[in-house]
């Protein structure tokens, strides 16, 4: 197997006293779509914060590219190819669309591609078109998980991390969203896809994982976890 | 991208602009600047227009409400006063005011570091509104170098006209509002605004924080350091009670509350019209001007939480590039 994209060996990660991730690793290929499902509180986002610098991790290693980037700061996380669609979004709300987009394309290395990039977005997503000069705050949540997603493909991103994309969204509006996640990786996006909608995110993953009470309890494909019994059972029986 | 709409609107602006700067150019020409109390009362602003300006920066645009300064103010304000004293420094000296500008951001820097890492919201402002308090003990217990309670005397009769003092207030009013001007326009006030609705989100996208906040903290610092230097030069006493005094905070916050903060005119508007107006009180109601500028302090907040500005618009206007 090639040389893993991004390496997460035994991480452990606290939030003050409380211990939320225990001994988290997994690896990701380039290319590939990675889902970590799991239900709310289990420490899905915990980990993504993790991996994006904004959480320091008490102990294990985190390698991006074969580099170590624990304990490196947000800004640099970023500037090597991390990029990350919080939960809620993360726009800013008072300032356009194409600001929004601009802001995207901050670090060193997205800022002298940014108007190839934009228009890139701008091929990619109709409302970037149409919507420029329009505030990020008036869109509606579906308009605005795209501009998100489309403000952190500004970066230029080796890895795209993507948490509850769906959350809060119309099921119209969500099959929307994947069909856009499924467009990416058809492009060669990495994308690390953390959902509660688990249905739809192992249905798109090459691989995933399950994370239950800040502990992995499952491996495997995405097809496999979709076929597992006891995924069924703890998340899915209403689905089927 | 610019829209001719909007490259029209501009050019409207900049005209204004220099209508605005031709007039108030013009002023001390026209009326006699040694008895006109206009002339007086625009010197004021002046100095009212840069202040609320770095506060705007620091507060309005990144949403780091600080209380400190008149720490950076006071400090202005000394480092001319010992320079002068001492005889390092001239009278209306250029390089004596940059010196206590440079030296007001070097603290803004030094203080702004760890308080901006550690402190939010309403803890960062009371570690700021400690700074000045810090500063007012110290020249208090400076001994010989800052003169103790009773302050530096510096030799007033260098003074012959108001006018000098007029024009390098107005220098500041455009500095000021010119450098908030350019850090909005630019990427750095994409950052800056960035910073102050979300930052959680602002350091996702690479942006760093904690540079961006202490850069418009210093360089607010390095704003109200120039108006402590220009008024030690106008009052020829510099002392602890008065330049140390939290008004010059106050004041200036209050003006860009009724201007609009967050924006680039807010402050403009407030600190012409409150100059004016605690003036007129001052000169109308002597006995009674600090429950005037009281009561119209809690006006203002009441009925006036977005400010002037915004009232024309109609709306409140958080992107820094419209306002």
């Amino acid at each position: 197997m090639a040389n893993p994209l991004l390496n997460v060996v035994d991480l452990n990660v606290f939030h003050g006293e409380a211990q939320a991730l225990w001994d988290i690793s997994f690896q990701i290929q380039a290319g590939e779509v990675f889902a970590i499902i799991g239900s709310n509180g289990a420490g899905k986002s915990t980990i993504l914060k993790t991996l994006a610098g904004l959480l320091r991790p008490s102990a294990g290693r985190v390698e991006f590219l074969g580099s170590r980037i624990d304990g490196r700061s947000a800004a640099r996380i970023v500037d090597l190819g991390l990029a990350l669609v919080p939960e809620g979004r993360g726009l800013f709300s008072g300032l356009t669309v194409a600001e929004n987009l601009e802001l995207g394309a901050f670090t060193k290395r997205a800022r002298p591609l940014m108007k190839q990039t934009m228009e890139e977005m701008a091929a990619t997503f109709q409302i970037i078109r149409i919507r420029s000069d329009q505030l990020a705050g008036k869109m509606s949540g579906g308009e605005q998980q795209m501009l998100a997603i489309a403000k952190a493909l500004m970066s230029k991103p080796r890895l795209l991390m993507l948490d509850e994309p769906s959350l809060g969204l119309a099921p119209l509006v969500v099959k929307t969203v994947f069909e856009i996640i499924a467009t990416l990786k058809q492009q060669g996006v990495t994308i690390l896809l953390v959902e509660q909608n688990i249905h739809q995110a192992l249905r798109i993953a090459d691989h995933a994982c399950v994370i239950k009470t800040g502990r992995i309890t499952l491996v495997g494909t995405g097809k496999e976890l979709l076929s597992d019994p006891e995924i069924h059972k703890a998340y899915m029986g209403s689905l089927r | 991208m610019k829209t001719m709409g909007q490259n029209s609107k501009s050019k409207r602006r900049l005209a204004l602009t220099v209508v605005v700067v031709a007039l108030l150019t013009a002023v001390p020409g026209v009326l006699d600047p040694e008895t006109s109390y206009v002339v007086f009362l625009l010197f004021s602003a002046f100095i009212y227009v840069a202040l609320a300006q770095a506060w705007n920066l620091v507060s309005g645009y990144t949403g780091q409400v600080s209380l400190g300064n008149h720490a950076f103010f006071g400090l202005g304000a000394y480092v001319i006063a010992i320079g002068w004293s001492r005889g390092l420094i001239g009278y209306l000296d250029p390089l004596g005011m940059l010196l206590a500008g440079c030296a007001a951001a070097i603290l803004g820097i030094l203080v702004g570091i760890p308080l901006l890492s550690k402190l939010r919201g309403d803890y960062f402002a009371l570690g700021t509104l400690g700074l000045g308090e810090i500063l007012r003990l110290v020249t208090i217990q400076g001994r010989a170098l800052t003169a103790g309670p009773t302050g530096i005397f510096l030799p007033s009769s260098s003074f012959t006209t108001i006018v000098p003092y007029y024009f390098m207030a107005l220098f500041l009013a455009l500095l000021a509002t010119g450098v908030t001007y350019y850090m909005v326009k630019s990427n750095t006030g994409l950052a800056l605004v960035a910073t102050r609705d979300d930052e959680a989100a602002a350091a996702a996208i690479g942006i760093n924080i904690l540079k961006f906040k202490v850069l418009a903290f210093a360089v607010g610092a390095f704003l109200a350091g120039l108006c402590g230097a220009l008024q030690a030069y106008y009052v020829f006493h510099v002392e602890p009670q008065g330049f140390f005094s939290l008004s010059w905070t106050i004041y200036p916050v209050l003006m860009c509350v009724l201007g609009g903060v967050g924006t680039l005119t807010g402050p403009v508007v407030g600190a012409v019209f409150l100059t004016a107006a605690f003036e007129v009180a001052k000169y109308y109601l002597p006995e009674i001007h600090p429950i005037f500028s009281g009561l119209l302090i809690i006006l203002v907040i009441m009925f006036l939480p977005n400010g002037l500005v915004r009232l024309r618009r109609g709306r409140i206007v958080r992107n820094p590039k419209a306002a």
